[in-house]
């Protein structure tokens, strides 16, 4: 539809966090924090050899990777920031590792390990699985200060969804091959009797280093929502290496038990928290909607509202005068005419003359002399505006918009009521046009630019609708002429009026190959 | 000598009220006036008013209510409805209650005469029969 800054700033991938959400995280760290220092002191202690543990833990931790990944992939493809793409693939990644190390886990498919795996294997997947996390974090970190290209279109976003995705597939075979099928050339990291090597307690020493770097990074750059909580993922994971690889020693210690479950909390963090913030944005939004429909409905229905009233108001001394002067034709027409009634009714037509004198002129006023309200306002600002307050309309008109705004453009000494008035029925009375349009698009394209002679600004609505016809071209800035079913053909009127007063000027034209194209100028407000 | 006819007419607006009341007198009937439909049904008019010309959108009761109200106390007066904002609602409340018509606001004076002419020709038919 419109530019996607609006969305983008409800999105927990930019929103930034609130004072209550930092607290509770802070506190979710401390919760971690304490229950390592307990298990820290008994990480040692052999516990039994539970078979069913690491198959369940490892497929609750495969499903919340997925899921993970897919949000940040979506994510990714609306707000369209390299950043989300990589992390996305290392939790992409995380999830496809958890597989083979499970299933190459010794004893627990077959007594060495299923895949044709080594006595190395699974360490080494451990191993490659966890340097997942750390380097999508770095790569996150380092490409967060990348916008989106502004020519990523939904299709290249879609394409960069499917080439990371395909890259992250053969990297995990790759690596699963090699950790299998080559195993007896890689290096040992779990000795004889199951303890770390010198080149396993470096791999991991390597793995915690790498984390402990992308977490000060992002505390660093720490921004959004999405930044908080992947710190305190961040500080599981640490926990987590630090009990399974460092203090544990050995499998089914109590440490190691300790820190598969902080494994899990790992892979739950941000999916939890996306979640969570989906939820309130979803119900924000909901919120906003509603809001945003009651605020244009209650401008159109001002709008139609005035206009009913100043046809009323003008109508009545036009009633007046035409019976009057019936009246007086009367009094004349008869055997002996009665002058006097007759002058009673010229002096009441004369009244009345007046009287619908000054309703027209306490419209004009309305929109004329109250100069004491005009602002310094920046059209592209209005126009955006405009699109918010119309934005159901559009989707339910499926119109698709284009805007070309020009940047740098003078600044405009207006009335924003009324200018809203002007731009709110512009693009009502475009999208009604449309609406009755089948087999073509539906596109609406709000254009600003500066005037050739550089004396102020220039607004064209263009749409695709069914257009003016020749004839209805002079009269359509007429009050009360109309070509829709339903309305009181006083809006074109009025934002003429508003334009004119305003120093502008709107035209109506015809659009190629369909629809018409207001337009109007506006002076330059800085002068 | 037959007694000249009274012609009530109702409208919150003074000079569309005057003016009509003009081109009643004009065309040779009693015209009396009222600023509201509350002010007509306090009147001794509403006994001998042959024919009624309101308004409808008024403040207060409407023209439509102010018919209702005629009807529901045994009142039978011709009733032409003037409005500036003519709409389907009034076209079957006319057809419904048997009222001469509606004019829009301003109405074309040759309507209004055939219409006042209707009107009267059927009040002097009831006034015949009792």
């Amino acid at each position: 539809m419109h530019d996607a800054s609006e969305q983008q700033q409800l999105l927990m991938a930019s929103l930034p966090p609130s004072p209550g959400q930092t607290r509770f995280a802070l506190s979710i760290v401390a919760v971690l924090v304490a229950a390592f220092g307990v298990t820290a002191f008994f990480a040692k202690v052999q516990l039994a050899r539970v078979d069913a543990f690491i198959p369940a833990a490892q497929t609750a931790i495969f499903i919340n990777d997925v899921i993970t990944s897919v949000l940040l992939f979506s994510q990714f493809s609306i707000v369209r920031r390299p950043a989300l793409l990589a992390l996305a693939s290392g939790y992409c990644f995380a999830a496809l590792m958890v597989v083979p190390h499970a299933l190459t886990f010794p004893g627990l498919i077959t007594p060495t390990g299923f895949l044709g795996a080594g006595p190395q294997t699974t360490a080494w997947l451990y191993i490659l699985w966890h340097l997942g996390l750390p380097l999508a974090s770095i790569a996150y970190v380092l490409l967060s200060g990348t916008e989106s290209p502004k020519f990523m279109s939904e299709r290249t976003t879609q394409a960069a969804i499917g080439l990371s995705v395909n890259m992250v597939v053969v990297l995990a075979c790759v690596l699963v091959w090699t950790t299998t099928v080559q195993e007896t050339r890689l290096p040992i990291i779990l000795d004889g009797s199951g303890r770390l090597t010198l080149f396993g307690t470096l791999a991991n020493g390597l793995i915690i280093f790498l984390a402990a770097f992308a977490l000060v990074a992002i505390w660093v750059r720490r921004r959004s929502v999405l930044d908080l909580w992947l710190m305190v993922a961040i500080v599981a994971f640490l926990i987590e290496m630090l009990l399974s690889a460092e203090l544990a020693g050995t499998r089914f210690s109590l440490g190691y038990y300790a820190g598969r479950i902080f494994s899990l909390i790992v892979a739950v963090i941000v999916l939890t928290a996306m979640l969570a913030q989906t939820t309130t944005l979803y119900a924000d939004l909901a919120q906003s909607i509603l809001r945003r429909r009651s605020t244009r409905e209650a401008r159109l229905i001002a709008m139609d509202t005035m206009a009913a009233a100043i046809a009323h108001e003008v109508n009545q001394p036009m009633a007046a005068m035409v019976t009057n002067a019936n009246a007086a034709l009367r009094w004349l027409a008869r055997t002996s005419p009665d002058l006097g009634e007759v002058r009673t009714s010229l002096e009441r037509i004369v009244n009345d003359g007046h009287r619908a004198n000054d309703v027209i002129g306490s419209i004009r006023s309305m929109f004329k002399k109250d100069v004491r309200g005009r602002l310094l306002l920046n059209a592209n600002e209005l126009v955006r505006e405009a699109l918010t307050m119309v934005d159901l309309d559009l989707r339910n008109h499926e119109v698709l918009v284009t805007t070309d705004l020009r940047n740098g453009l003078p600044q405009l000494r207006a009335d924003r009521g009324q200018l809203q008035q002007v731009f709110l029925n512009l693009i009502m009375n475009s999208i009604e046009a449309m609406s009755s349009v089948t087999g073509r698009g539906r596109v609406l394209r709000i254009r600003t630019d500066l005037m050739q002679d550089l004396s102020g600004i220039l607004v064209a609505i263009e749409d695709s609708g069914a257009g003016i016809e020749g004839k209805d071209k002079d009269l359509i800035f007429n009050p009360f002429f109309t070509t829709k079913s339903a309305g009181t053909g006083i809006g074109l009127t009025i934002c003429r009026s508003i334009v004119e007063s305003h120093g502008g000027d709107l035209r109506a034209s015809v659009n190629k190959p369909h629809g018409a194209i207001f337009e109007f100028t506006l002076p330059n407000g800085e002068l | 000598m037959a007694q000249v006819p009274v012609i009530s007419i109702v409208d919150d607006d003074k000079s569309v009220r005057d003016a009509t009341k003009s081109l009643v007198r004009s065309l040779g009937y009693n015209a009396v006036t009222f600023g509201s439909a509350e002010e007509f049904l306090e009147s001794a008019y509403v006994s001998t008013t042959a024919c009624l010309i309101t308004d409808n959108q008024m403040p207060g009761l409407s023209g439509i209510e102010l018919c209702d109200r005629l009807i529901a106390d045994g009142h039978d007066i011709p009733v032409i409805f003037v409005t500036a904002f003519s709409n389907d609602r009034l076209q079957l409340y006319v057809d419904r209650t048997g009222a001469i018509g509606y004019l829009p606001k301003p109405f074309k004076e040759g309507r209004m005469v055939e219409c006042i002419d209707a009107a009267l020709k059927r009040r002097s038919g009831q006034n015949a029969r009792h």
